[in-house]
């Protein structure tokens, strides 16, 4: 999806008179906040020639370009200021900007500092990510390219909602048949009473007396019999039919690109497969079938009420706005009120998830009487709450069961009437109207909340149908073509790589690791080290350049296959809460046991699993709750040893293990790297002792690259490190040697 | 204990700020930032170089002298942006977004919101700091004194 901003006429009447004919604009873009920082659109317009900032339909700025040498973002708190450097070196603001549009900008200093230094033009193009309000409604979104909640094309999504039911056909006709069967059953009984009352009781047709009472028993029994596989057919249809949601959406968050799980909290996502989907559920299981029901069932009763008595008919249709906009008053008082009781909801469920969790801290620090009051006055305002929406709701039905009443009441008064009158109206006549009229009214009150219900569901559907359309990884196939890593060689070539756009992380990269080389990488945190790793892993797209193993662009290999022939070994391993065994061979999992234990012996894991009661079968808790730091340490390290991958990454191995257990994982460590290539990622240097080389990251490059001893006689930044950490690690000089 | 705070200067020029330790070194650019921008703005302030390193920590606006308090003060105004809520014109909730549309001390501003319970921090019980869908701070450094139209407002969803 691709935009650009459009400029108001007032604007572009602005730049008609301002620009000269040959003065073509390059690039737009809109900010909201005027120079004194006040809310307000403002433009900025950067022609060949000049750059001019126009607020309220006036330039107030206008700087020539041949002045500039580059922009610049100035971070600010909560907002961010556009800035020009003069060949001088002058700064000069050229406008403010808020977080909502700190993308598009950084985006567009990126395409303008390269046409300033270049004369290069790329386009300015917009991104869905990058889209912050409804270009129909011009409302926030409530995520950057997110689906408007207001514009949400409701019909089309529950037609895609429905094409799901085309693998049921069979039982979606059951259904069907079952609802109709049920609806045309509930209405034969006032029918019923009207002939019983007339023709029985009042004609003395006595013949037929056993007849209607047959007939009401047998509706009666169908009505019982319909509902009943009504319920059972459409409960089955719905929880099948989200139980495929849930599968898909699973499967396929699984297959979502990394990038996507640093923009959602894993809250969000189990939020999206648990929540939405019931949400959906709930709807299918009850609001479609309360719609389709009553909608069918409202137009007959009008049908044969009007066919009974089309006067008196009115008379039953005059409450119904009033039941219907009474309805719809009420509830619109409710769903704050329910919104709400969500937020405390949210609140006291955090407040448990925490305190439960760090119960150790809560406990070190004593705050248990400080966590109890927050939980008591949080428990105190969802009693509040919850008896609010109880009163109001008791309120809403006797105020709706008043409207019905007075309905009935008026039918009786004005009906009586006419029977007492001698009118053609009949005593059955009466009796089948009272019937139908609570049939009639029941439903009505409940058609605003179904109906907002549905947009409930259908927002959830739409949510889940963003995540199912999005782009997953792709890679080729394998097949006998497929190129192969024996050797692990690996090549950066003038990589370039951002998160976020013009946030560039890796900044022309480019390096080559010969098979079997160890290479270290250090810096400071968040200098593109984890980043380079993550990168081999093919776990994002680079902007530009090339990576290459065994002189394959790394697109080439298929996704398992590549994952497969790279061991990685985490700073914090993620164990799963199953047996050792099982987290040992979970990359290999045709792994026999004896692999395993021989993994295990060379990871030095063996030595604290055979004190395990269970041995290899102890349950190891959740994220391995039972085992001690370095015994998960060695337990990724045997996980990695059983791949026996030719490309070896260690993310901070040893960072977060005493110094005898780092000793036990050094010593495993040594084993697993033999003749692997292996790129090791640390800030204890003692962990790079026998690295070839050492690229020292910083801001996305390789500001030093050579041994430990070169890089120690170049007396560079990797010096400075290393006399830093022999200061800090003056009682451990087994450390740094 | 307080770290005694070397004499400095604080210097203005062309829109950006220098600190000199003394009127013969050479002024060093300086960014002034508040460490706790939210709750107080007179106190707890930080001067840091290009390499983002304290140079000095201010514990009151006041422990510096009359002409760097001057100086402090505009450079706080140009580093921080955070409008004050003066009145809640509305919350419409729908589908779960709840849609502020609010008068700020920086004009009108119209902002959605997702879960109150994330998006709105209670300093006190009568101050709110209110996040919006693009991580966007407002405050309300009083709810006591927002008129009762918008008190109302606000009672919807606090």
């Amino acid at each position: 999806m691709e935009t650009k901003i459009h400029l108001p006429n007032s604007i572009k009447q602005v730049l008609a008179k301002k620009l000269n004919p040959h003065e073509s604009i390059l690039y737009t873009q809109k900010s909201d906040l005027s120079i004194e920082k006040k809310f307000d659109d403002t433009y900025l317009i950067i022609s060949q020639q000049n750059i001019y900032v126009i607020t309220d339909g006036k330039i107030i700025n206008q700087l020539p370009i041949k002045k500039i040498v580059k922009l610049k973002i100035d971070e600010l708190f909560n907002h961010a200021r556009l800035q020009a450097v003069s060949h001088q070196k002058t700064e000069i603001t050229i406008l403010y900007f808020t977080k909502t549009h700190a993308p598009q900008f950084r985006h567009l200093i990126r395409l303008v500092n390269q046409y300033l230094q270049d004369g290069q033009y790329k386009p300015h193009t917009f991104t869905a990510s990058m889209i912050t309000h409804c270009p129909r409604c011009h409302n926030p979104l409530p995520e950057r390219g997110g689906i408007c909640p207001l514009c949400l094309p409701r019909w089309s999504i529950m037609a895609r909602l429905l094409s799901f039911l085309k693998p049921y056909q069979k039982i979606s006709f059951l259904v069907l048949l079952s609802t109709t069967v049920m609806v045309i059953s509930q209405l034969i009984p006032p029918y019923i009473t009207k002939r019983i009352v007339d023709d029985v009781l009042t004609n003395s047709q006595h013949d037929q007396f056993i007849f209607w009472i047959s007939a009401m028993f047998i509706s009666g029994l169908v009505y019982f019999i319909s509902s009943y596989f009504s319920g059972i057919y459409s409960s089955w249809l719905a929880t099948k039919l989200v139980n495929d949601f849930r599968n898909l959406l699973y499967q396929k968050i699984l297959h979502l690109k990394l990038n996507y799980f640093d923009r959602h909290s894993s809250g969000d996502l189990v939020s999206k497969i648990v929540d939405d989907t019931s949400e959906i559920q709930h709807f299918l299981l009850d609001g479609l079938p309360f719609l389709l029901i009553n909608f069918v069932s409202l137009i007959i009763i009008a049908i044969i009420l009007i066919s009974i008595d089309p006067t008196l008919s009115l008379l039953v249709f005059l409450p119904v706005p009033f039941l219907v906009f009474g309805s719809s008053w009420f509830l619109n008082k409710l769903i704050p009120l329910f919104h709400y009781r969500g937020s405390i909801k949210d609140l006291i469920y955090t407040n448990l998830d925490e305190t439960i969790g760090g119960i150790r801290v809560v406990k070190a620090f004593t705050q248990q009487d400080r966590h109890i009051n927050e939980f008591t006055n949080q428990n105190n305002r969802y009693f509040a709450n919850q008896y609010h929406i109880e009163k109001t709701f008791i309120g809403f039905r006797q105020v709706m069961f008043f409207i019905m009443q007075v309905g009935i009441v008026g039918v009786w008064y004005f009906a009586s009437r006419r029977i007492m009158g001698q009118d053609h109206l009949t005593l059955g006549d009466l009796l089948a109207f009272v019937g139908y009229i609570w049939l009639f009214y029941g439903p009505l009150q409940w058609f605003t909340q179904i109906l907002n219900w549905m947009t409930h569901a259908l927002a959830s559907a739409e949510r889940m149908f963003t995540i199912l359309d999005m782009t997953s990884e792709t890679s080729p196939a394998e097949s006998p073509t497929s190129p192969h890593i024996t050797q692990g060689k690996i090549e950066f070539k003038q990589v370039r790589f951002s998160y976020e756009y013009g946030r560039e992380a890796i900044k022309d990269i480019s390096f080559t690791i010969n098979p079997g080389e160890m290479i270290g990488l250090v810096g400071k945190s968040g200098g593109g080290k984890s980043t380079i790793i993550n990168l081999i892993n093919n776990f994002f797209d680079i902007d530009s350049g090339l990576i290459l193993i065994d002189g394959h662009n790394i697109k080439e290999y298929p996704l398992a296959y590549l994952r497969h022939r790279i061991g990685v070994v985490m700073q914090e391993p993620f164990l799963f809460d199953v047996s050792i065994a099982e987290n040992i061979r979970y990359g290999h999992p045709e792994a026999s046991f004896d692999q395993i234990v021989q993994a295990a012996k060379a990871a030095w894991a063996h030595e604290f699993i055979v004190n395990k009661e269970k041995g290899y079968n102890t349950i190891i808790g959740e994220k391995g709750v039972r085992l001690s730091g370095g015994e998960k340490q060695r337990l990724s390290i045997a996980r990695a040893i059983l791949q026996n991958p030719p490309i070896l990454i260690l993310d901070e191995a040893t960072s977060s293990v005493d110094v005898q257990t780092e000793k036990k994982i050094q010593q495993a460590l040594e084993k697993l790297t033999q003749n692997r290539t292996t790129i090791a990622i640390a800030h204890r240097l003692s962990t790079l002792r026998h690295a070839d080389r050492i690229l020292y990251i910083e801001g996305g490059k390789i500001i030093e690259s050579g041994s430990h001893s070169s890089l120690l006689r170049k007396k560079g930044k990797y010096h400075q490190l290393v006399n830093l950490q022999t200061k800090l690690n003056q009682s451990r000089p087994e450390i740094i040697s | 204990m307080k770290n005694p705070i070397p004499p400095f200067k604080l210097i203005q020029k062309n829109g950006k700020y220098f600190l000199q330790f003394s009127p013969t070194a050479k002024p060093k650019p300086v960014k002034i930032v508040w460490l706790q921008p939210f709750m107080t703005k007179n106190s707890g302030i930080s001067i840091l170089n290009s390499k983002k390193e304290e140079l000095i920590y201010l514990s009151h606006l006041k422990d510096a002298s009359a002409d760097n308090q001057k100086i402090i003060r505009q450079a706080l105004i140009d580093y921080t942006f955070l409008p004050t809520i003066k009145q809640i014109k509305s919350i419409r909730i729908n589908y779960g977004v709840r849609y502020w549309d609010t008068m700020t001390d920086a004009g009108p501003h119209l902002f959605a919101m997702i879960r109150p319970s994330q998006y709105i921090t209670h300093l006190t019980n009568d101050q709110i700091v209110v996040r919006d869908t693009f991580n966007n701070y407002y405050q309300i450094p009083s709810i006591q004194k927002l008129d009762l139209d918008s008190q109302k407002q606000l009672n919807k969803i606090l």
